[in-house]
């Protein structure tokens, strides 16, 4: 599904986000990124959902090299993909319901199957009742689950999550990171760039670990790395 | 280290995406389908009509400037063609005035009526007494005490020659000058040639100006769309995140400058309406003053059709290219 083949970032200022990454990621798997601040994880995401260019190598989705993927396909190429932010993202002056609906909206979905489709997503994180209210009016927890339902409301096939609990006490931060967990049995890929690393480990899954821009580690909690 | 996880019996099943979200998902680049397009349409269409209604004053006043904007060359153009009408009516009084020599005596004036009547081109003749000349006279405003005060009548006998149709008034005018009798032949062409030259100066002040203040209504909507597109830069960020193009995003903005200039082009066709009902009655009343039958005509509704019609392709476009700079302003930054 994703692959890395030795990637490097280097930003204008001269340093360098990313070394020589490569790892594959396949359909259906659920993979986590962790490493310290500054180590690459944030820039690994923004290279997956084209908001940054790789300065070395190459990065496929699906087959599809992403170098080739510029101007109009852009947009077709995200439609693919489900993204979840650390600060959520979410339009404050929409209701959660109008939030949710936007992916949905772009790809031109017709309105009785975008209220259904709504609810689904809704109803699977928790939040269903709430469409009308505003995000202000939901706590931290709540509106990340908006910006999950958001994600994964037209069924990508990738779901990525840059520091999705990073703003949430650690009870939360759990149940959102168990929501990823039963989210990857629906059969969509799922990677989750996150610094906490003793989280992680208790959601049993594979863990790329990175530290200053490059891969030091590929494991998987419980069996062994 | 590729690795394929298996998808557990009792897996969390998610609902089956609608059709046509696999279609978007799966196409990437393909054609939307009929209903998908006339969907992201109606949406965008509501955003914008919810992003006029969100600032009420703000939009208020930016359809009344471009309202005013708009007015002014349909209250010229209305103008004008109220002009042209006088000129029009006046045009149809074609007819030659043939003055004859005051000194004729009965015989002569009908010898000279006679061969007036038999120049080439003359449809009709008419004869004017110079009693009823006078009596004209008094019934002119300011003449009365005038023509009291006569101790004899000095006018002479006049003839009303109607051209045929194909004859100008002027060729009419050149042939009957010629005939025995004939003291003065006066034909009006040239000041109606005059009104024809200022009615063709005024239609293209008209049109210059329309161009000049449609192109500052076009400048007035696109600035109110940029001022947009700026206070909605982090929705517009979220929405290019999620997958909207670039077409998706302004899409809202176009209708947008459309309705600002649609609502513009009604005002200005709402404030001719009332132009014309002001003054209506009190041009009828001077027409009346000078006997005129002269009445104002009301807007046209083929003028007021085209008002709307320009007024949604300049806001369009003036939509367009705001828009459209300022996300490649955004994107560079």
């Amino acid at each position: 599904m994703i692959r890395f083949d030795g990637v490097g970032k280097r930003y204008a200022n001269g340093g360098d986000a990313l070394t020589e990454l490569s790892f594959e990621i396949g359909t259906g798997e659920m993979v986590f990124v962790t490493g310290h601040s500054g180590a690459g994880k944030s820039t690994l995401i923004k290279l997956l959902a084209l908001i940054e260019r790789p300065t070395r190598g190459q990065i496929a989705v699906d087959g599809d090299a992403l170098a080739n993927t510029r101007g109009a396909r852009i947009a077709a190429y995200r439609q693919r993909l489900g993204l979840v932010f650390q600060d959520y993202r979410l339009l404050e002056d929409r209701s959660v319901a109008a939030n949710v609906a936007l992916p949905l909206q772009i790809a031109g979905c017709d309105q009785t199957e975008l209220q259904k489709r709504v609810r689904a997503a809704l109803d699977l994180v928790g939040l269903g009742g709430r469409e009308r209210a505003r995000p202000s009016m939901l706590s931290g927890g709540e509106q990340q689950r908006v910006g999950i339902a958001r994600a994964i409301v037209a069924r990508p096939a990738l779901i990525v999550a840059d520091e999705p609990t990073g703003n949430l006490d650690p009870q939360l931060a759990s149940e959102i990171m168990q929501l990823f967990v039963a989210l990857a049995h629906t059969g969509s890929t799922i990677l989750v760039a996150s610094h906490d690393l003793h989280l992680i480990q208790r959601m049993k899954r594979r863990v790329l670990v990175l530290d200053k821009g490059r891969l030091i580690d590929d494991f998987r909690p419980g069996k062994g790395a | 280290m590729s690795r394929r996880s298996r998808r557990p019996k009792d897996a969390l099943q998610a609902p089956q995406p609608p059709a046509n979200i696999r279609i978007a998902r799966n196409r990437g680049l393909g054609r939307p389908s009929l209903a998908q397009w006339f969907a992201r349409h109606r949406a965008a269409c509501r955003a914008a009509f919810a992003q006029l209604a969100a600032q009420r004053i703000g939009s208020a006043v930016n359809v009344m400037v471009i309202g005013l904007a708009l007015a002014l060359p349909l209250l010229l153009d209305h103008a004008v063609r109220n002009l042209a009408q006088v000129g029009g009516a006046l045009d149809e009084q074609r007819d030659v005035t043939v003055f004859l020599d005051p000194d004729l005596d009965a015989a002569g004036v009908d010898a000279s009526m006679r061969a007036l009547l038999a120049v080439d081109g003359v449809a009709a003749l008419r004869r004017r007494t110079p009693g009823q000349g006078l009596e004209e006279l008094r019934q002119l405003p300011g003449f009365e005490a005038a023509a009291a005060a006569l101790d004899r009548n000095p006018l002479p006998w006049v003839a009303l020659a109607t051209p045929e149709s194909g004859v100008t008034g002027a060729e009419l005018a050149a042939r009957l000058e010629a005939i025995d009798g004939v003291d003065l032949v006066q034909h009006d062409a040239a000041w109606r040639e005059r009104l024809d030259r200022i009615l063709g100066l005024l239609r293209r002040i008209v049109q210059v100006l329309a161009g000049l203040l449609g192109l500052g209504a076009m400048l007035l909507i696109a600035n109110a769309i940029r001022l947009d597109v700026m206070a909605r830069r982090e929705e517009i960020s979220i929405v290019s995140l999620l997958g909207g193009s670039d077409a998706h995003v302004r899409r809202p903005f176009l209708y947008g400058g459309a309705l600002y200039g649609v609502l513009g082009a009604a005002l200005a066709i709402a404030l001719s309406w009332l132009v014309y009902l002001l003054l209506r009655a009190p041009v009828a009343a001077l027409a009346a003053s000078y006997a005129a039958d002269f009445r104002l005509s009301a807007p046209s509704a083929a003028a007021s059709v085209l008002a709307l019609v320009a007024g949604a392709v300049l806001g369009w476009i003036g939509a367009l290219v705001a828009a459209t700079l300022q996300l490649l302003s955004d994107r560079a930054d």
